[in-house]
């Protein structure tokens, strides 16, 4: 980034560090922080705290817009090919950047698959469908298997070596971690390079260690925040994010579909698409549009091949 | 702590060693063998091999690494109270493979860690243990999970299941952040849910143990030694089906032949090397007749409980036989008598 944090008036550079440390160290970072988890992570004082967001939105440039600047800025929005033309028509041309985009469904379904292909239709050049950048793939489950992208890669005609040395793994353990590395994701890599952030799956750990109802009300408020953590990524750096979800069965529904996402309402508001994923005949997967606010629910059939995924030959 | 590029986490992998299942098949089936800080979930009812392959694995994690194991130790939770099902730790097996395996039993069985709950609360405090155990001990290789789900689905007194299988989600999580955080491969075995006709039944124990698992494998006898294995949920391998056996030190822990099929070789042997005296049809009789009576006693020497019956039979066995060999003798001379007092009439 041009502007430094020690430009910003008011911020030496103890306060700088201060910032640094806290895991903010680009103007954007500041821009989409809130006040109090600004406060929270660098130790500053209220009023400079909410001075500097200030600044840092006003340089930006996103204080109050009109809907055309909105529109302008939505423009510079890029979508990435699934690899899948179905799944491309059904999420409206692919993944967008500057949103949050989920897919649920049971075990075996091919999840981490769409992932994996992601890793490596999101390297193709902009022209191609693709993104043109790097990849930060945050793997809470140990599923992330690089041979498996290596596969795809030499399937789309990509060096896979290249492919796989773009992709920055980060293997969590506890939701704690998780969230950390969230947060202090500006630190690690270069986000002018990222591209695509994927959280393959999200609640994994939130479901194993806040367990029963007692707990379910302090897990939602994290996995809240670590949302929103995501959400302001994706605004601020233009990158798709895209988590993965499990299903949950739920006993009381007897008639219909007894399963249904995990994470409650607070998921639900927080993805912008939502795209439940189910098994079909012959070894078919069903992709179906359950929630977004652009575009209309449809239905998309894939197949899981070498290539990652694929349209089925109907 | 933070992150590695995938090119490097390819490379850890191609110099990782793993675990194998003492069957090529099965370890070409997952891609090579069980691989550390990766969980593998074998489900499949009583009899389809899950828990013989489950002690399979306690032997082979103790095997050093150029024979496919983990030079380890293992960590095994026996999950299962008399009442729900008798989930039981199988020596005769254990000694009879480590001997297969050309190991010292007693040292195998002072590698294992045994570790037992009889209620969903004592296995969560398993889970505990097993944190305990593998933060102590770090030659600890591999965390076995023996019916993982059992004791939460099937107690008809819980009211509230879902609260249950709720409290299996944070032994699944524990475990496998133990296993994951350090190089340990992470086995559970489970029972599928009831069969629902010819499609292949999902394990039991909730939606959560699925989604955690990297790897699940469905098992199922085929016939007496022939058993398949479909490969349900892998990241890298599509979903595919072998039949296997089990190899080497297998059924009870034998590993000398069955004194029945001993036998028979032996008599298949002995028909073969008179082939020419036995054409004849009396001394074709004499011989079935005495391949009768060594049947008869095999058998009830078979089905003798007690070891002085045996003995006793063993004793009127070669009696009778003396008996019945003196019986031939006497025929035949008789017989020889016979031919010569025809050939001095002539």
């Amino acid at each position: 980034m041009a502007d430094s944090l020690e430009s910003i008036p008011g911020v030496g550079p103890s306060t700088a560090k201060k910032l640094r440390d806290g895991g903010y160290v680009d103007i954007e970072s500041l821009a989409v922080a809130p006040v109090l988890e600004l406060m929270e992570r660098t130790g500053i004082g209220f009023a400079l705290a909410q001075r500097i967001i200030m600044w840092a939105r006003e340089k930006i440039g996103w204080d109050v817009v009109s809907a055309k600047e909105l529109y302008e800025k939505r423009s510079k929005m890029l979508r990435c090919t699934t690899g899948c033309r179905s799944l491309d028509k059904l999420l409206g041309g692919g993944i967008e950047t500057q949103s949050l985009t989920e897919f649920i469904g049971p075990y075996a379904v091919g999840k981490t698959q769409i992932c994996f292909t992601l890793c490596v239709t999101s390297q193709l050049p902009v022209d191609k469908g693709g993104l043109d950048g790097m990849v930060v793939y945050l793997d809470t489950e140990g599923t992330f298997s690089p041979e498996r992208v290596h596969q795809i890669a030499e399937h789309w005609g990509l060096d896979p070596q290249r492919v796989l040395e773009n992709i920055y793994v980060g293997r969590v353990y506890t939701s704690d971690h998780q969230m950390i590395l969230v947060d202090h994701l500006p630190e690690y890599v270069d986000m002018s390079r990222v591209k695509l952030l994927i959280v393959d799956s999200i609640i994994s750990h939130f479901r194993g260690e806040y367990v029963g109802r007692e707990s379910l009300a302090s897990r939602q408020q994290k996995l809240n925040r670590h949302l929103h953590a995501l959400a302001r990524l994706a605004e601020a750096y233009n990158l798709a994010v895209v988590v993965t979800n499990q299903a949950l069965a739920d006993p009381s529904q007897i008639y219909g579909n007894p399963n249904r996402p995990a994470g409650g309402n607070i998921m639900a508001h927080a993805c912008t698409h939502r795209i439940w994923i189910q098994k079909g005949k012959n070894n078919t997967r069903i992709a179906k549009l359950i929630d977004s606010p652009s575009l209309p629910e449809s239905v998309a059939r894939f197949v899981i091949t070498e290539k990652g995924i694929e349209d089925c030959e109907d | 702590m933070g992150f590695t590029s995938a090119l490097e986490e390819l490379r850890n992998l191609e110099e990782t060693s793993l675990l194998s299942m003492g069957c090529e098949a099965l370890d070409r089936l997952i891609g090579g063998g069980l691989r550390p800080k990766a969980f593998y979930l074998f489900y499949g009812n009583r009899q389809s091999g899950v828990d013989e392959l489950l002690h399979r694995l306690l032997v082979l994690s103790t095997l050093p690494r150029e024979m496919g194991g983990l030079d380890g130790k293992a960590v095994y939770i026996n999950c299962g109270n008399y009442r729900i099902e008798r989930t039981t730790l199988d020596f005769n097996l254990l000694t009879g493979l480590s001997k297969a395996y050309g190991l010292d039993p007693t040292e195998v069985l002072e590698r294992i860690h045994v570790v037992c709950a009889f209620s969903p609360e004592q296995e969560e405090e398993a889970a505990l243990k097993v944190r305990h155990l593998v933060e102590v001990d770090d030659s600890i290789r591999l965390v076995a999970f023996h019916n993982i789900s059992r004791l939460f689905t099937t107690d008809s007194r819980s009211l509230n299941q879902r609260a249950r299988i709720t409290l299996l989600q944070r032994i699944v999580f524990e475990t496998w952040r133990s296993c994951a955080e350090r190089d340990i491969v992470f086995v559970a075995t489970c029972r599928p849910l009831k069969e629902t006709g010819s499609r292949i039944p999902p394990p039991e124990g909730g939606g959560y143990l699925r989604h955690m698992a990297t790897i699940i494998v469905y098992l199922k006898r085929l016939r007496d030694d022939a058993y398949a294995a479909h490969l349900m949920k892998h990241p890298n391998l599509p979903q595919r089906k072998i039949s296997f056996t089990f190899q080497g030190g297998g059924g009870l822990g034998r590993i000398t032949g069955s004194f029945r099929t001993r036998f028979q070789e032996e008599l298949r042997e002995l028909e073969g090397s008179f082939i020419k005296a036995l054409r004849d049809p009396g001394r074709r009789e004499a011989f079935n007749r005495l391949v009768e009576a060594w049947g008869s006693e095999q058998g009830a020497m078979s089905y003798a409980n007690i070891p002085s019956v045996l003995d006793v039979m063993l004793l009127t066995a070669v009696l009778d036989n003396r008996k019945r060999i003196e019986e031939l003798a006497e025929q035949m001379s008789e017989a020889l008598s016979r031919l010569a007092a025809g050939r001095l009439r002539r």
